[in-house]
């Protein structure tokens, strides 16, 4: 990046010197506090509520924080009119909030009301406190509201109009006592609030606080409220007479205190594949907080409900603690010695008896990028079979694929940067505010505060689709018509830009051919789409100077999940949208280390960084790596192939870790029959899995808040990730458990620490090269490929594809209509997926009270039309049954679905959607066709209670604004502007 | 054929906040560490001789008044109204930094001679100042013999001896 220029300002006759632009505030206050704020936050910009931060600029008063670094400025701080004004500022925020440090549970070096008040060397209250008359409100399940506290500094609104975009909090300034507002004057909990804590992660004060705080923080904030109060009172009388400075000195000492209780460790998300990363504040083992901060890469101030709250299994009472074994018709405690020599036993045995190719393994998109390695270095090394495969089978591989076919690497081609940059975003098959919520914030801004364009592309109305500009609703299963015709389109109508295709791009006649048939009137046709519509969306296509598609499982769990992705990279490559800043094609990774388990290794068919098991080159390498003779040459199973070869007996032993497949992989029937098969079956979790019901040795596993490691998030972005506690009970991490596992199959490998095992990767795996613990201290990160020196690369193809040609190749694909189809019995169409709440079969966000509180049980979304031909409304109970089994679930009438489809969540233990998948699958990566499912639907009652409580954000009315509109607090008539006195500076 | 089996967790012998043992460990072990044990340890061990010390220190006539004296003192300060308490530290504090300020040389500190002391008698603004001095002297002087009426004893809660 080119050098910012710089400049020198004048602040009270100082020279300052910093990048021209830069908010002066920033620059002043980088080492200690110069200029007094509140309500500035580096992530929210100049808010201008709090009246703290006045200085003089050329004779007269202004807010400081709205000043930009210029050549020349000259600024006075500390003149009698801005310190006067400044104070007056301050007695007005702390005439609305009163000081109890001491016994606040915010007390802990980062409330901003409390600093002030410190730096700015205020002694007495000149305004008295008054409360104001509203009462606290507490009813979301995670956080709390209190008026009497709150400053109306706005962040909280900024926060949630224009950084997270839910547009739920405002201020109303006309209001006689104005206050943040949840739906104009809902209870939080009953409003449109999706819980994703940006507003009390940005609350400079105690106003907006988690629930997980209250009581716990510090060593006197636990005292009950009848002792608390008269107390506050007491000081609050004394205060009179002595001032705060004597006061105020015991709440520092609170503050040492609580220093030496407090833990603040960076963590990275275990959930979805955005790789928020955070502090977690821990005091012993409980959770005060998840904190985020403007440096995180990937998030910054951003969480989503799971990220910010999602975390009580940590400390589940149900946390496997100690390993298992069948003995007869029950498990019993074993101490470790005893499992792993029945594991190493039974599988030497199962070995020597059936050959390696009767074991496999399965990793996990949960586990860390070490972990993943190490199991697939197990499979290869110690057993010689590529049977070890991971999840990312059953969502990704598809996107994986249609990237490999077009520009080389299976991965996003930039960053969410790169998302945000973009003029028009292509979004296809991704309900991204509910499955990757951080992403959609950051896209959802870019679309409120700098225009962006969306297209989407999907069977629901979801949130995304209901803000696009141009919403497209195909027909099931038809994404690729669409797309092909679009490309089509591009040539026709002399969009395709020739000139990058005829420098980077092989195929193209070929290509060309292939999309003859792909008329807008024969996508038309196949899709449903309008003709209009798709020549609107192809025009904003093809005038757009940046494109970014995103896509996610709604392409990629479809028979033509692969061709569907490379459709989309086609259409990139026709419109020259590779290589540049705001451009590319990004599938939208599901779990947070997706792009890590296959980036080292955990598949069936290529080593760590992508090198193919069939070239003898790489096989050579990694055998000399991991001192072997030779390594297997023959792709394995997928994990998708693993319970059919277990059912006909050709596996006769598995080792799965963290991973459910008995109710995640498609057509779960089937799968538990061959996991029932198995001669031996390992299980390593965290919790006692449905597949752990099928084991006969179950390893107490820990996640990620018990161990060290790193994940790599959907950008490539490889995050380092700290141990936070140690592991319960005797649960050890899963690298230590396949560290010590292969000792017992005569392997030292000797990890003593996840390092090392990154040092190995690093050694011998090319796009990894100059990976290392040191380069991802503290928030930095890197993007793979990563070069020897450390250079990473975060936005692909700037340089020619990843090719040996260096370009990239039109991939033909042609449409046909999947083999599970809709007819007169199985007449409706069942689409599954995510809800932004739960995660996966709920086996973390179910240990989560305040998660199941927002949503108790899965549900089937009906459409207005089909309740209404049925006679069903919400609590109705049906039977869905498909072709391979039937399940009873509740009913929610919505419109986010249309006619004949249906929509059910994959969030359940019971009534799981794969009951009723079929094994249809991809056949160029195997992944199963969960989304090409037709049902049937019986009544079993038309009454009942609604499964989706009305308390839930769905049910709630947004209220978009463009901010905190702070005008209108200063167009009040009874606003005065400092440092003049106010006449009601307890309002506002 | 494996059956599937189910499994219930025992109820975990882990706290996610400190017990009441591991706050003990942690209390016993940061005395140790600050060096509070071996104080307290040495303290115990020579209990006899540091507890003949103490009784000398106070059963004397010096020990004795120390201990009346703050009680009063604590006493006093309880009865007192914070303001005037605070109004009292206010003017101690001004009054020692007037004093500190004061410099020999200065020319309102010379002797005022016979004609200048006769002079100062008739300038109504000194005596103005002196007013609350002499007022606070007259009833620190009531007090005073109060206080040699009452004896030392006297006071709330005070009876009989």
């Amino acid at each position: 990046m080119p050098a910012q220029k710089e400049c020198t300002v004048y602040v009270d006759g100082e020279p300052i010197t910093g990048p021209i632009g830069a908010p002066l505030i920033e620059i002043l206050n980088s080492d200690v506090i110069r200029m007094p704020f509140i309500c500035y936050h580096p992530s929210l910009g100049p808010l201008q509520t709090c009246d703290v931060c006045w200085v003089e600029v050329n004779g007269e008063l202004a807010r400081g924080c709205t000043l930009k670094m210029e050549e020349g400025l000259e600024v006075t701080l500390s003149n009698a009119r801005s310190k006067a004004a400044q104070r007056e500022g301050y007695d007005r925020i702390i005439a609305k909030h009163e000081l109890y440090c001491t016994v606040c549970d915010n007390n802990n070096g980062d409330c901003e009301v409390h600093n002030r008040l410190f730096d700015m060397g205020i002694d007495t209250q000149r305004y008295p406190f008054q409360r104001k008359p509203y009462e606290i409100d507490a009813s979301n399940p995670f956080y709390v509201y209190d008026p009497d506290q709150c400053i109306l500094c706005g962040r909280c609104v900024e926060a949630c109009q224009n950084v997270e975009v839910n547009e739920t909090l405002t201020i109303d300034w006309n209001a006689e006592y104005p206050r943040v507002l949840w739906d104009g004057g809902r209870p939080a909990g009953e409003s449109s609030c999706v819980s994703c804590g940006h507003c009390v992660t940005v609350c400079p004060c105690n106003a907006l606080q988690e629930k997980s705080m209250i009581g716990m923080a510090g060593p006197f904030t636990t005292m009950p409220s009848d002792v608390k109060r008269p107390m506050i009172e007491l000081v609050k009388e004394m205060e009179h007479t002595t001032g705060f400075t004597f006061i105020n000195r015991l709440s520092e000492v609170d503050h040492a205190l609580r220093e030496s209780e407090i833990k603040r460790t960076k963590t990275v998300c275990t959930y979805c594949g955005v790789g928020c990363s955070f502090e977690i504040w821990t005091r012993d083992r409980h959770i005060l907080k998840v904190q985020p901060v403007p440096d995180a890469p990937a998030n910054g101030i951003s969480t989503c409900i799971k990220g910010k709250f999602g975390w009580d299994f940590v400390n589940s009472p149900e946390r496997l603690t100690q390993p298992l074994i069948r003995d007869g018709e029950r498990f019993r405690e074993a101490s470790w010695d005893e499992a792993y020599s029945l594991i190493a036993q039974r599988l030497t045995e199962i070995r020597e008896q059936h050959g390696t190719e009767a074991v496999a393994f399965v990793s996990s998109s949960k586990v860390s990028n070490e972990e993943n390695y190490l199991i697939q270095k197990m499979a290869r090394q110690i057993f010689r079979t590529n049977n070890i495969d991971n999840c990312t089978r059953y969502c990704q591989n598809p996107a994986t694929e249609g990237l490999q076919r077009t520009v080389g690497y299976g991965a996003d081609s930039g960053t969410i940067r790169d998302l945000e940059k973009a003029e028009l975003l292509i979004i296809v098959g991704s309900n991204t505010a509910d499955s990757h919520p951080v992403i959609a914030s950051k896209i959802k801004a870019a679309k409120k505060l700098r225009n962006q364009k969306h297209i989407v592309a999907d069977l629901r109305r979801h949130e995304m689709a209901a803000r696009a500009d141009i919403f497209l609703k195909p027909k099931p299963s038809t994404d690729l018509v669409w797309l092909n015709a679009l490309a089509r389109y591009m040539f026709d109508a002399g969009y395709a830009d020739m000139e990058f295709i005829e420098k980077n791009v092989l195929r193209l006649e070929e290509f060309r051919q292939s999309l003859e048939p792909y008329t807008l009137e024969y996508a038309q046709q196949i899709t449903g789409i309008p003709i209009e519509t798709l020549k609107r969306a192809g025009d904003m296509i093809g005038t757009a100077g940046s494109v970014c598609a995103m896509w996610a499982m709604g392409v990629t769990q479809h028979e033509t999940g692969s061709d569907t992705s490379t459709a989309i990279s086609n259409l990139l490559l026709t419109t020259g949208n590779f290589g540049r800043p705001g451009t590319g094609g990004y599938p939208m990774r599901g779990h947070n280390n997706v792009q890590g388990a296959d980036d080292f290794g955990a598949m069936n068919d290529i080593f760590p960084g992508y090198e193919d098991v069939t070239d003898e080159r790489a096989r050579k390498h990694w055998a000399k790596g991991w001192g072997v003779d030779d390594l297997p040459a023959e792709p394995g199973y997928t994990n998708h192939a693993m319970p059919a070869a277990a059912a006909e007996g050709k596996l006769k032993a598995m080792y799965i870790m963290g991973e459910d497949m008995a109710l995640v992989d498609s057509n779960i029937q089937h799968v538990q029959q061959g996991l029932a098969n198995l001669d031996f079956l390992v299980v390593q979790d965290i919790f006692f899995t449905r597949t752990a019901e099928f084991a006969d040795v179950v390893l107490p596993a820990a996640p990620n808040l018990e161990k060290d490691g790193t994940f790599v998030n959907t950008e490539r972005r490889i995050q380092r990730f700290h141990k936070v506690f140690e592991p319960i009970g005797d649960a050890k991490p899963d690298w230590v458990i396949l560290t010590e596992l292969a000792s017992y199959f005569g392997y030292d490998w000797g990890y003593t620490h996840p390092s090392q095992i990154m040092d190995e990767v690093a050694t011998l795996t090319p796009i990894l090269a100059g990976v290392s613990y040191k380069r991802l201290e503290g928030w930095k990160s890197l993007h793979w490929p990563v070069g020897a020196d450390g250079h990473d690369e975060p936005l692909l193809y700037t340089e020619g594809f990843h090719f040996d040609d260096g370009k990239a190749r039109f991939h033909p694909v042609q449409w046909h209509p999947p083999q599970e189809q809709v007819d007169a019995e199985f007449d409706l169409h069942l689409n599954n997926g995510r809800l932004l709440e739960q995660f996966h079969e709920t086996n973390l966000t179910g240990k989560v009270p305040g998660i199941v509180h927002e949503v108790p049980e899965t549900f089937v979304e009906v459409s207005p039309e089909l309740a209404e031909k049925r006679g069903l409304k919400d609590g109705s109970r049906v039977r869905l049954t498909s072709r391979r089994g039937s399940l009873q679930v509740r009913v929610v009438v919505t419109d986010r679905v249309q006619g004949n489809e249906l929509y059910m969540s994959e969030h359940t233990r019971f009534n799981h959607p794969n009951i009723l998948t079929s094994d249809h699958s991809d056949p160029a990566v195997d992944t199963p066709a969960y989304k090409d499912l037709a049902v049937k639907m019986e009544i079993i009652s038309h009454d009942g209670p609604s499964p989706l409580p009305r308390h839930n954000f769905r049910y709630g009315k947004r209220t978009p604004v463009e901010g905190v509109e702070v005008e209108q607090k200063w167009q009040r008539p009874d606003y005065i502007r400092p440092p003049a006195g106010s006449p009601y500076p307890e309002r506002f | 054929m494996a059956k599937p089996l189910k499994y219930d967790v025992p109820k975990p012998d882990w706290t996610v906040t400190k017990t009441a043992d591991d706050e003990m460990r942690e209390f016993v072990e940061l005395l140790h560490q600050r060096g509070v044990l071996r104080l307290a340890n040495t303290l115990l061990g020579s209990l006899p001789k540091v507890s003949s010390l103490v009784m000398e220190g106070l059963y004397n006539r010096s020990g004795s008044n120390a201990v009346q004296n703050i009680s009063a003192l604590v006493q006093l300060v309880a009865n007192m109204p914070p303001e005037q308490f605070r109004r009292i530290c206010l003017g101690i504090t001004e009054g020692l930094q007037a004093a500190q300020q004061t410099r020999p040389n200065e020319r309102d500190m010379e002797a005022p001679g016979l004609k200048g002391a006769v002079k100062l008698l008739h300038n109504d603004e000194l005596w103005r100042d002196l007013a609350p001095l002499i007022k606070a002297a007259r009833s620190f002087s009531e007090a005073m013999q109060q206080s040699t009426d009452d004896g030392p004893h006297a006071g709330p809660g005070a009876t009989e001896r």
